[in-house]
């Protein structure tokens, strides 16, 4: 009887042009709404790795990356009520939450930790600034050994691509080529689901990738 | 940058994700740019091929935790709000109840339109059948009555008999019009929930009378005695 029920309703999705899968997240996110704990934990379950891939791209350490990953979970829950579905991934508005985290987070690691010490530093240098700063005392300068050590990638041997230290080159590319970078390869979307993601279409997608292998190899030369 | 690369860089790019092409694909149908091409292509390989990151799994464990104990705050701090909220409501609909019992209540007492007599014809009662209704409880009732006779208030057993009707009232000639009689009538039927079966019981729709001591004295409604019906051992009541 329950089977049936679900086969008639995805039987009038599908005339309604709605397939199964949204089907599916529309129900889940009415079932997060009520601050269902089976909905959020399948929420969590389904997406934490992702996010956790996207924040850790971005902020480097992974102690850091796994409580901000969690803060983006939070963060939905909080902002659940005034979301509306309307066909778009779930996953999309996590990433667009993430995205808002990480960009908070690192605003107050600028003003936190910066002072004059990084004044003089281009974008690329203060990240790795803040990267070879995460566990010393806020009072401890960088040496430049250690500058050195994350310029060269020496900090995550697995981040190296053919010798491309791609944290330091993924802080270099303009924020479309990056993110398209982050989802797709760091992060393991597909193209249609990048696309989905961040709003655009596939065809914008193979486009920022383009440009971008084309950036990260000008950085090899 | 060029232009011409970045194109055709594009649809290889597309061409191997749709699986359309591979990379050999790509090379043989550009041939001219084919040295360039296979040195992005094969960054795009490496990068695709890079291990991705894997969450500590005690870590993930850490953050269900920490978002289901948000949940368990959030049901908490929703339930004190929304506590007000239904105490608010519960005390409008029981203001409202009130204000509507009291106005059907004055309204009946007063010789106004009887909005419960309106709703209980509603329902296929009418006063004439609370008036049959109020003279079986009167039969039933004769000996209360009696009793209230002998009361000091004076009030005679004019319903005794359960004939509370217009025509008592128009016999009491105190001007207590057949409606009021009917209200009584009325009330009467509302002595369901008198198990005496008291018939004076707001047969004249004024407080009631005729029950015994410590009864409030007769009010400006009261039907006067009917001198056909008072008893002779009992004195005329009224000043």
């Amino acid at each position: 009887m329950e089977d049936l029920a679900i086969y008639s309703r995805e039987m009038r999705a599908e005339v309604a042009g709605v397939t199964a899968a949204e089907l599916n997240e529309a129900d889940l996110v009415a079932q997060a709404k009520a601050r269902s704990p089976e909905a959020w934990t399948h929420i969590y379950d389904s997406h934490y790795c992702a996010i956790f891939r996207y924040v850790r791209a971005r902020v480097f350490d992974e102690a850091e990356a796994e409580d901000l990953a969690s803060a983006v979970f939070v963060g939905a829950l909080k902002g659940i009520d005034s979301y509306h579905y309307r066909g778009r991934p779930l996953l999309a508005w996590l990433y667009r939450i993430a995205r808002n985290v990480v960009a908070s987070h690192q605003r107050q690691l600028l003003k936190a930790r910066g002072g004059d010490a990084k004044g003089g530093l281009g974008q690329a240098q203060r990240v790795i600034w803040h990267l070879t700063r995460w566990g010393r005392r806020n009072d401890e300068q960088p040496t430049d050994d250690d500058l050195m050590s994350a310029a060269s990638g020496e900090t995550d041997p697995a981040m190296m691509v053919d010798g491309l230290d791609l944290r330091d080159a993924l802080t270099k590319l303009p924020a479309g080529q990056r993110e398209v970078v982050i989802l797709r390869f760091l992060v393991g979307l597909s193209a249609q689901e990048v696309a989905d993601v961040i709003g655009k279409k596939p065809a914008a997608v193979y486009s920022l990738q383009a440009r971008a292998i084309l950036t990260l190899r000008g950085q090899l030369e | 940058m060029n232009g011409k690369l970045r194109k055709i860089l594009t649809e290889c790019i597309r061409d191997i994700e749709t699986g359309a092409l591979d990379v050999e694909g790509c090379l043989q149908r550009h041939p001219n740019q084919a040295e360039e091409l296979q040195s992005h292509l094969e960054l795009r390989s490496g990068l695709e091929t890079m291990a991705k990151d894997q969450p500590d799994f005690a870590s993930q464990q850490r953050g269900r935790s920490r978002l289901l104990g948000a949940l368990a705050d959030t049901e908490k701090r929703m339930i004190p709000a929304l506590v007000p909220v239904v105490a608010k409501a519960a005390a409008v609909v029981a203001g409202v109840a009130l204000l509507v019992g009291s106005a059907v209540g004055t309204s009946a007492a007063l010789g106004g339109p009887n909005v419960a007599d309106d709703i209980l014809s509603t329902v296929g009662i009418t006063s004439s059948q609370g008036v049959d209704n109020a003279a079986e409880a009167a039969d039933g009732g004769i000996a209360t009555a009696e009793r209230g006779a002998e009361n000091r208030d004076g009030d005679p057993p004019a319903a005794a008999d359960g004939r509370s009707t217009a025509e008592d009232a128009k016999d009491g000639g105190l001007g207590i019009g057949a409606d009021n009689a009917n209200s009584s009538a009325s009330d009467e039927h509302g002595n369901s929930d008198n198990p005496g079966g008291n018939p004076d019981a707001n047969a004249d729709g004024g407080p009631g009378n005729g029950n015994g001591p410590g009864n409030v004295p007769p009010g400006p409604n009261d039907v006067p005695p009917d001198a056909a019906q008072v008893p002779d051992d009992v004195p005329p009541a009224g000043p």
